[in-house]
């Protein structure tokens, strides 16, 4: 269980979050979302203990927590193999038991062939594949994950969406996933928050009605539409002329 | 099938290295002309220039002399690698200790090779010490300056990676800072040789009565011009030598991913990224 009650962060001047309380239960998918730039990162750096809040009680049950970058921040000078493992290395899990690991996260991540490739000869899909194994590869019971799908294009996109569900369902895992995108949130997500640009706050909480396996297009559709046509939600995300908006949409 | 593949692949040798080929070509026949309008005494031409070094090849000077120089710049060069990783490391890590070292370094930067030479005279006499110890001293500040910039550069996104698996110094140090360190220093340690190569001829020629710069200046005194020429000659060639078949092969060795190709190459061959 993770529990943010009334977090405040400053930095510098300026207020980022203005107050914002959340949980996350054991096996939970939360998504944040907001516009760009809205203090979502700066929320799950806080989760995973990156940096400290100016006010506000935060309190982590979690044993153990990994995160997966925006960026696949892999060690350029290490094999796919060696990077997958580097967390178990830091844990001073043997050799053996590395090389076993790492060969069965390859096989579930799609990446048998490529184990003793560096990371410049992997495409971006591919790396940001070793980020997540390297991170899974430690057996966290949360994950946190900072816009993963960045840069990826639709394809490799729902690719990787479709493993993360199917790692996180199969693990049990918790996950707090930050994207700006309300489609993938409506996707991935359990529930949803939805955030203000900054100082922000918390307006609006989604909860989904479906498992992720039964969620198809048509629903994923009507939950964004239904989410935007919320005033609070569509003016958090600068969406101003939303009747105009919506009456072109009814031609 | 075979042949083709390797006739192939000389072609694309050749196609890649003609314009330094065309370039030394030009300078050859410009020495050529040099040679021809002033004579042999003042500037030998580049055949003449060749014969010297076969007659200092098969006398065994040649030998001698790129031995007792190849010790001078490896003590030298090594030890200067060694405490300028050190003292960068340090310095890298402790600001303090950065601030104090730097007008330091700065000032043994600023003083001439010369200089250097003169008072390694004074303390270590004719023999192999004034030229380790002027090599030393005078690539010394390139290590270190190469090694703080590498300390200073470190990519930040790492090492947050590194400590959210709450990585243990020891591995930090093995498996982060020291191949980056390595991967920055490269450019420094071929800036260093080449300088070793120029101040160990330099202090050789004034101080010693061995090494190529010894047998430079006794080829001056004997006004055999070809000689001089062959020398220079001797050390440009191992100045290459050293970088080339040194110092590269050791980087592709300890850096085998850097000249891997990317995946999404497939047969194109690009330059490796030395």
């Amino acid at each position: 269980m993770l529990v943010l009650d009334r977090i405040y962060f400053q930095y510098g001047h300026n207020l980022i979050l203005d107050g914002i309380s959340l949980t996350l239960a054991p096996g939970q998918i939360l998504c944040l979302t907001g516009p760009s730039g809205c203090g979502k990162t700066t929320l799950i750096r806080i989760a995973a203990g990156l940096i400290q809040p100016s006010a506000g009680m935060f309190n982590n049950k979690f044993a153990s927590i990994a995160y997966v970058f925006q960026e696949p921040r892999l060690l350029p000078w290490q094999t796919t193999q060696e990077n997958l493992t580097f967390g178990l290395k830091a844990k001073g899990i043997s050799k053996q038991e590395r090389m076993r690991s790492s060969k069965q996260l390859a096989q579930q991540l799609g990446l048998e062939q490529v184990l003793h490739y560096y990371p410049h000869q992997l495409s971006g899909g591919m790396q940001q594949r070793v980020a997540l194994g390297r991170a899974l590869a430690i057996q966290p019971d949360l994950l946190l994950l900072d816009e993963p799908f960045n840069g990826l294009d639709v394809g490799r996109r729902r690719e990787f969406q479709a493993m993360l569900l199917k790692l996180l369902s199969d693990r049990h895992l918790a996950a707090c996933l930050v994207s700006h995108d309300l489609a993938e949130a409506v996707r991935l997500g359990d529930r949803i928050i939805v955030m203000s640009p900054s100082p922000s706050r918390i307006v609006h909480r989604w909860q989904s009605q479906l498992p992720p396996s039964a969620r198809d297009e048509a629903y994923i559709y009507r939950e964004v539409s239904q989410l935007l046509a919320l005033p609070d939600v569509s003016r958090c995300f600068g969406l101003k002329n939303i009747s105009s908006q919506s009456n072109f949409m009814r031609f | 099938m075979n042949l083709t593949h390797w006739s192939k692949q000389s072609l694309s040798l050749l196609k890649s290295v003609w314009p330094q080929l065309v370039g030394l070509g030009v300078f050859l026949v410009l020495w050529q002309f040099g040679a021809m309008h002033y004579g042999m005494v003042v500037l030998p031409s580049p055949l003449e220039t060749w014969a010297a070094i076969g007659r200092i090849a098969t006398t065994g000077q040649l030998g001698d002399a790129l031995l007792t120089t190849g010790f001078h710049i490896f003590a030298a060069f090594t030890l200067a690698v060694l405490l300028g990783i050190l003292l960068g490391i340090v310095a890298g890590i402790q600001s303090g200790f950065q601030k104090a070292i730097s007008p330091i370094i700065s000032a043994l930067q600023g003083i001439p090779p010369i200089a250097w030479i003169v008072l390694a005279l004074l303390w270590f006499g004719s023999g192999s010490g004034t030229p380790i110890f002027t090599i030393t001293v005078t690539t010394l500040p390139i290590v270190f300056l190469g090694t703080l910039e590498s300390i200073r550069t470190f990519p930040t996104p790492l090492l947050e990676m590194a400590r959210l698996f709450r990585t243990p110094p020891n591995l930090l140090l093995t498996d982060l800072y020291f191949p980056h360190l390595l991967s920055q220093l490269f450019p420094s340690l071929v800036a260093g040789l080449g300088l070793a190569w120029r101040v160990a001829v330099m202090a050789e020629l004034l101080s010693s009565e061995v090494g190529i710069g010894a047998e430079l200046n006794l080829a001056r005194i004997n006004l055999d011009t070809d000689e001089v020429m062959a020398w220079i000659v001797i050390v440009v060639i191992s100045i290459w030598v050293s970088e080339y078949l040194l110092l590269r092969p050791l980087r592709h060795l300890l850096e085998p991913w850097r000249s891997l190709p990317t995946l999404t190459d497939n047969n194109q061959h690009t330059p490796s990224v030395f």
